[in-house]
């Protein structure tokens, strides 16, 4: 046995630096993000195998299907590393394993990962950008990208090297017994509702201009509604689309609102 | 004009293509960056960026997973920007040809996904020599060669040819069109909420959707503020609920 093989911080650092560019590079029906995985693990594969054989099931091992949110779910790329590395010093892990590790992450860490940065990050820092821009501020569009990356690359990074650092042991320990991911989920879709809740409020736009002729005054709706409940109609809205778009994909339910909002708006509803 | 329109089918290549996901998705996709790009391109920066920000307001919530993606936004953005500044109109016309464009292109999303399982097959080959630098190409370049096509062709014709027929077309248009756009730029966003409604509304959190509602409605809350509490009120309710039974039990034994 010749001297123990490590990988670099150089390795990892390269390795992450293809996740967060090419993680959807080669976005395929057959295998998702399989490809991008593949191409990830390359410094991590060059590396740790020296001859032809060992690199040809290396390569093969990775390139299967695969797919997760990029930022959180790049702590399975970090856990994966530190696998080969195990195994390239000879330590018994087959590819059971290490695709065991894959496939049973990547769909919670997405669900997690989809949840915290689309759900949340996204929604916020686009909100907080687009009042800015629609004033002609142009910091609205610089803050909005300064934040995205922020959460993103650094997350990401983050994530990565957690999982190599703790390797399998993590992976035992807090991930699979705990609860920990649906806690997390949990959390977050708590975090979000209430952001989108607000959200709702704040930029759906609906209202009606419809008036009645009771005798001889003339009575407008909206100012009832106004004092029952302000931003009703949104409320409404929000939540027949939801119900709306468990049924019907949402290119339809696009037709369904643009026909109501055109109409409404000649039969002087809204 | 030319050299503009192949600039703006450039940007839209670039910001959408998978190439750049790490920054393409989370920031250069959103219509408010593309708007900007579009307005700096045609020489109108501020008018691209506001236009870019309506556009990007419809397209607030959606989300995508697993390649299903119910518009393409960057598309709706750069096409939306374009028409709006180019025919002089306001961002009514920008939203009535961004939402038609969004779903146009992505459409054709599901054929380039299946399009690249070829370049995944060809990735298979190269593993099978051991041929590392074979496999990134795979992943590098033939799927965003693609996407000139996809994308960035469209994308030029589009605003190359479409500002003079969407300029003709706005002129024959009655006044109420325009209020008609508005009513529906302001309904869209719902989509939006309602994806994400969907994805993450689970019976468990739903009451604090209404609890964000009634924060930003009634308490005239800030968005910042209404998210900070939200984690405290997440941190709280992990705690309470996810907490072993302990000794405090005990006492009633």
């Amino acid at each position: 046995m010749s001297e123990k093989k490590k990988l670099t911080q150089g390795d990892l650092n390269r390795a992450y630096l293809l996740w967060y560019f090419f993680s959807h590079g080669c976005y395929s029906y057959e295998r998702l993000q399989g490809l991008g995985f593949c191409h990830t693990m390359i410094p991590i594969i060059n590396r740790l195998y020296t001859n032809v054989e060992e690199k040809i099931l290396a390569l093969k091992r990775h390139l299967v299907f695969f797919n997760t949110q990029p930022a959180v779910g790049s702590v399975i790329h970090g856990l994966v590393a530190s696998m080969e590395e195990s195994r390239a010093n000879g330590a018994e892990i087959d590819d059971a394993a290490i695709n065991g590790v894959k496939t049973s992450l990547m769909g919670p860490l997405a669900g997690v990962g989809d949840a915290i940065y689309q759900g949340l990050f996204t929604v916020i820092f686009a909100s907080i950008g687009i009042s800015l821009a629609a004033e002609g501020n142009v910091l609205g569009p610089i803050i909005f990208i300064a934040l995205q990356f922020l959460v993103n690359w650094f997350g990401g990074y983050y994530m990565f090297m957690y999982g190599y650092k703790f390797g399998l042991g993590m992976f035992e320990n807090v991930l699979a017994g705990s609860g920990l991911l649906q806690r997390l989920t949990e959390s977050a879709g708590i975090v979000g509702m209430m952001v989108i809740g607000a959200l709702s409020a704040r930029h759906v736009a609906l209202k009606f201009v419809l008036k009645f002729n009771i005798g001889r005054t003339a009575v407008e709706i909206q100012p009832i509604l106004d004092r029952i409940m302000p931003s009703l109609l949104p409320l409404v809205l929000v939540l027949v689309t939801w119900k709306l778009l468990e049924k019907r994909s949402p290119t339809k339910v696009i037709g369904y609102l643009a026909v109501i909002g055109i109409v409404g708006s000649y039969l002087k509803i809204f | 004009m030319f050299v503009q329109a192949l600039l703006i089918g450039a940007w839209a290549w670039f910001a959408g293509s998978t190439f750049a996901f790490g920054i393409g998705f989370s920031t250069f996709i959103r219509p408010m960056i593309g708007g900007l790009v579009t307005g700096i391109i045609l020489g109108d920066w501020q008018t691209g960026l506001q236009v870019g920000a309506t556009i990007n307001l419809i397209y607030l919530g959606f989300i995508s997973a697993g390649g299903a993606t119910p518009a393409d936004i960057n598309v709706a953005g750069v096409v939306g920007t374009a028409v709006a500044i180019l025919s002089g109109q306001g961002y009514e016309v920008g939203l009535a040809v961004a939402v038609p464009a969004g779903l146009l292109s992505a459409s054709t999303f599901p054929i380039w996904m299946t399009v690249n399982s070829a370049w995944v097959q060809l990735a298979d080959k190269f593993a099978g020599q051991g041929n590392t630098r074979g496999v990134a190409l795979m992943n590098i370049w033939p799927a965003q060669i693609l996407n000139m096509f996809r994308v960035g062709l469209p994308v030029f014709l589009a605003v190359y040819y479409g500002a003079d027929v969407v300029q003709s077309a706005v002129a024959a248009m009655p006044q109420q069109f325009m209020a008609a756009m508005r009513t529906v730029g302001g309904m869209l966003p719902a989509i939006g909420f309602g994806m994400l409604l969907k994805a993450m509304g689970r019976k468990s959190v739903l009451p604090f959707f209404f609890a964000g509602f009634i924060m930003f409605v009634y308490l005239k809350l800030d968005i910042i503020a209404i998210a900070a509490l939200g984690v405290i009120i997440a941190l709280m309710h992990d705690r309470y609920t996810s907490q072993k039974p302990t000794n405090t039990s005990s006492t009633f034994a």
